[in-house]
């Protein structure tokens, strides 16, 4: 029973729990007090806390942020834990929940422990190579070292932006012919999984953008206008922005009236340079031919108004390509399953593999760090330059501690002790 | 704030600020052997009421313990076996005043190198029950190896460096540098005598260790001032370091803010990027000390500005500005930035297409070179090339 100590009046039953530090989430001594949810009754309890002697509310994120300073959480998952609290979708969860595990943060830990590792040979060569008894090959092995910790960098930053993407949403833009069914086929994408309903913080969004779960990926859908050569100078400016739209997607989904070829489709061996010429003569219509085969999809729309079942459909001509029917919903299925396979291609499997980088903030400092890790190797072949080397290492520390938040100058010099008898 | 000194004799001297340099004699401890006796020094007694003083202040101590080497007699060492160390040639002088333009004769003396045996293990290993190391190890011991027994403990199983120092030009005792222990004197010496060229040497004086007090030098304002105290000033060892030029640096700092106390001047302080004072003093007042600190350039992190030959453009001016540099100084260290900017000025001023300075220096060429004019600054700082071939080019143009 909670009681208000000024007027003795009862606030609420609740559950009250004690979290001594540093046993809590943020390492101090913590109390959580729960109570029945109204909105009376938090507001009460908070005011009677509020006049207690020493209380103060919390600014935003202050727990987070306590919990950071007393080293119970790292920068990659304090940042974790916002992407778990803003995850819309089933995959974002997974990625986020991964990372707020520290999985992330471990694996940039590592990498720098190592690179702690090397710096403190190259210190202990600047500083005591000359009265200390340092082996020869030290150097040496702190360049093979690093250009191991470079490989396994750069393969990790080779990942085609997966975890970004991921975090932020595949951009969808559809595009084609006038009257092909464009709208059609947006619909069909909007009625099948839930819509999101709520904008995600952070990310601008055009008014005429759709943001969807489709299979558990978050999906941002353009709709663009219909695209064709155009004479009318408001329908050119909508048809060059349908374009630079497409340019800047993820994904594309090219569509065509199927129905306009029916005279043409008779049998398979034909079928595939039809197909194939519709679509040349589409990109041409647009004046470039920036869609490659890996992040288009092809619909061809209104099959259901093909008198004959266009004999042997060409299985895949075009790897993705699809006859559908937005109206009669044939073919929706297969369509949507292809779409996915595309998703998880673009996003990765959250859960498999090495975690991903979430955050361009990441990346820029991955790649700061790995361009000091060149310089070092090249700046570390004369050893007159091993003090301006060793600074090329320790900046590439520095630019791994700002994912984490973690720098510190007592690891290396710990490190140095522990390795090498340095006397007095 | 503090008003003067009691002395041990009776007498008292006032003043309106004073600065403790207490070294090792707070609470001073020698240790040799199994037995602990008071002293600051050998010889000399420790200081056990100014530790009270300074306990009743309420400062936060510490207790350290550090080490010094059997002394020998530099003619009953055999240096013929050993590798030579000489000094620089030509010596390179801490004062930018003294002007060498040639190889001097300064008097310079040779160091030599020496090492542990196998036999110096074992000496010392077997007889850990006479040595009292083992039993100090609840008072803190530094990360490095300070002592004989903590290199043999720790790294088991290889020879140590010994480094002979003679202590004076004309003095025959000699420094072994490397082997400071608490070895029970007659053991001492035999330990010496386990070394490869030390199997005659006589010990003069044995070594030993010494455990003190110190003050947590958070307590200290960057002026090195106390905070709890107005006008007490505490330098070296008492405030946790260990080495000479470490106290050094910190008496000289001292020294200088008493003075500005007294005038009620505003402290004079050198921050991190302006000299390794800074680095020390910085390090000691926010971060304390769990071991007894010692300076090593991996702790500075500006630490390629931070260099001896540009120490007067960093710091002279500074020390003029508050009375304790001589105008001659001043003025050399003035020329020295006007020549600097003039020599700048005229790197800048030289300028050629980057092919055309490759060629001319002797580099190979590539094709990523492109046509742009490079002056002879940027070469300079970008291609290994000497000075020499650059400073012949400068003067053609």
């Amino acid at each position: 029973k909670l009681y208000d100590p000024e007027t003795s009046s009862l606030i609420d039953h609740g559950l009250v729990l004690w979290f001594p530090g540093p046993h809590s989430f943020t390492g101090e001594d913590s109390v959580e007090f729960q109570v029945h949810g109204g909105q009376a009754v938090v507001l009460a309890l908070l005011e009677t806390l509020g006049c207690q002697p020493g209380l103060r509310p919390a600014e935003p994120g202050e727990f987070t942020k306590r919990a950071f300073f007393s080293g119970k959480l790292d920068l990659t998952e304090v940042e974790g834990l916002a992407d778990l609290i803003h995850a819309e979708t089933e995959a974002q969860r997974k990625q986020a929940l991964r990372q707020m595990e520290g999985e992330l943060g471990k694996l940039y830990e590592h990498w720098r422990k190592s690179l702690i590792h090397c710096v403190a040979n190259v210190e202990a060569v600047i500083d005591f190579g000359e009265d200390e008894n340092i082996e020869h090959g030290v150097l040496d092995q702190v360049r093979g070292e690093v250009r191991s910790l470079l490989e396994g960098m750069e393969a990790h930053l080779d990942d085609r932006r997966k975890g970004e993407r991921l975090r932020s949403g595949v951009h969808l833009a559809i595009v084609g012919p006038p009257n092909a069914g464009k709208s059609s086929l947006l619909n069909v994408l909007c009625q099948r999984p839930a819509a999101i309903v709520s904008p995600y913080p952070g990310t601008t969004r055009d008014i005429l953008e759709s943001a969807l779960d489709i299979s558990g990926y978050p999906v941002i859908v353009s709709d663009t206008a219909g695209v064709r050569c155009a004479v009318d100078p408001v329908e050119k400016e909508g048809v060059q922005r349908a374009v630079s739209k497409a340019k800047s997607s993820d994904l594309k989904i090219v569509v065509f009236d199927v129905s306009l070829l029916k005279d043409q489709l008779r049998d398979a061996e034909l079928n595939k340079s039809v197909l194939d010429s519709q679509m040349n003569s589409f990109l041409e219509s647009l004046g470039d031919d920036s869609f490659s085969e890996e992040d288009t999809v092809v619909v061809m729309n209104k099959k259901d108004l093909l008198q004959s079942t266009p004999g042997a459909l060409p299985t895949c001509m075009r790897e993705s390509l699809c006859f559908v029917s937005c109206k009669t919903g044939e073919g929706v299925d297969a369509f949507l399953t292809l779409l996915k396979k595309h998703l998880e291609r673009l996003c990765g499997d959250p859960l498999s593999g090495s975690p991903s980088i979430t955050q361009t903030r990441y990346r820029r400092h991955l790649c700061d760090c790995t361009g000091h890790l060149r310089q070092f190797l090249s700046e570390s072949d004369s050893e007159e330059r091993m003090d301006i080397a060793a600074d090329q290492l320790r900046l590439a520390i520095r630019q791994l501690g700002k994912i984490t938040g973690r720098v510190d100058i007592e690891d290396i010099l710990g490190v140095v002790f522990s390795s090498f008898c340095i006397g007095k | 704030s503090v008003s003067g000194v009691y002395l041990g004799s009776g007498g008292v001297v006032r003043a309106r600020s004073v600065v403790i340099t207490t070294g090792t004699f707070l609470r001073g401890e020698i240790v040799m052997g199994l037995e602990t006796r008071p002293a600051g020094r050998r010889g000399d007694a420790p200081a056990i009421k100014l530790a009270q003083t300074l306990e009743r202040l309420d400062f936060r101590l510490g207790r350290l313990k550090t080490g010094t080497p059997p002394r020998l007699d530099g003619r009953t060492i055999d240096y013929s076996s050993l590798i030579e160390q000489p000094s620089d040639d030509p010596p390179t002088p801490f004062s930018f005043l003294n002007l060498l333009t040639g190889p001097k004769d300064v008097g310079r003396v040779l160091c030599h190198m020496t090492r542990t045996s196998e036999a110096t293990q074992r000496l010392v290993l077997d007889n850990m029950h006479l040595n009292s190391h083992a039993l100090q190890e609840e008072v803190n011991g530094p990360r490095y190896c300070p002592s004989l027994e903590s290199k043999l403990l720790r790294f088991k199983g290889r020879t140590h460096l010994v480094w002979l120092e003679p202590e004076g030009l004309l003095s025959d005792l000699v420094y072994p540098n490397g082997i400071s222990c608490t070895l029970p004197p007659d053991l001492q010496q035999q330990m010496v005598n386990s070394i490869p060229g030390l199997e005659h040497a006589k010990m003069v004086h044995p070594g030993y260790g010494v455990a003190y007090d110190h003050v947590d030098p958070r307590e200290l304002k960057p002026s090195l001032e106390t905070h709890k105290v107005a006008g007490l000033f505490l330098a070296g060892q008492i405030n946790g370091t260990t080495g000479y030029e470490e106290a050094a640096a910190q008496g000289i700092m001292a020294g200088i803010n008493a003075v500005l106390h007294t005038r009620g001047d505003a402290p004079f302080i050198i921050d991190r990027a302006s000299g390794y004072i800074g680095v020390l003093i910085d390090d000691l007042t926010t971060l304390g000390v769990s071991e007894p600190y010692r300076m090593f350039t991996s702790r500075a992190e500006y630490r390629l500005l931070l260099r001896p030959d540009n120490a007067d453009t960093r710091l002279t001016r500074k020390g003029y500005d508050i009375g304790c540099v001589s105008e001659e100084r001043m003025r050399l260290a003035a020329d020295m930035e006007v020549n600097i900017c003039k020599g700048l000025h005229v790197l800048k001023g030289v300028k050629l297409r980057h092919p055309v300075w490759k060629t001319k220096l002797g580099l190979p060429c590539s094709e990523k070179d492109r046509g742009d004019l490079k002056t002879c600054l940027y070469v300079y700082s970008t291609h290994t090339c000497t000075h020499t071939l650059a400073h012949a080019h400068t003067h053609t143009h």
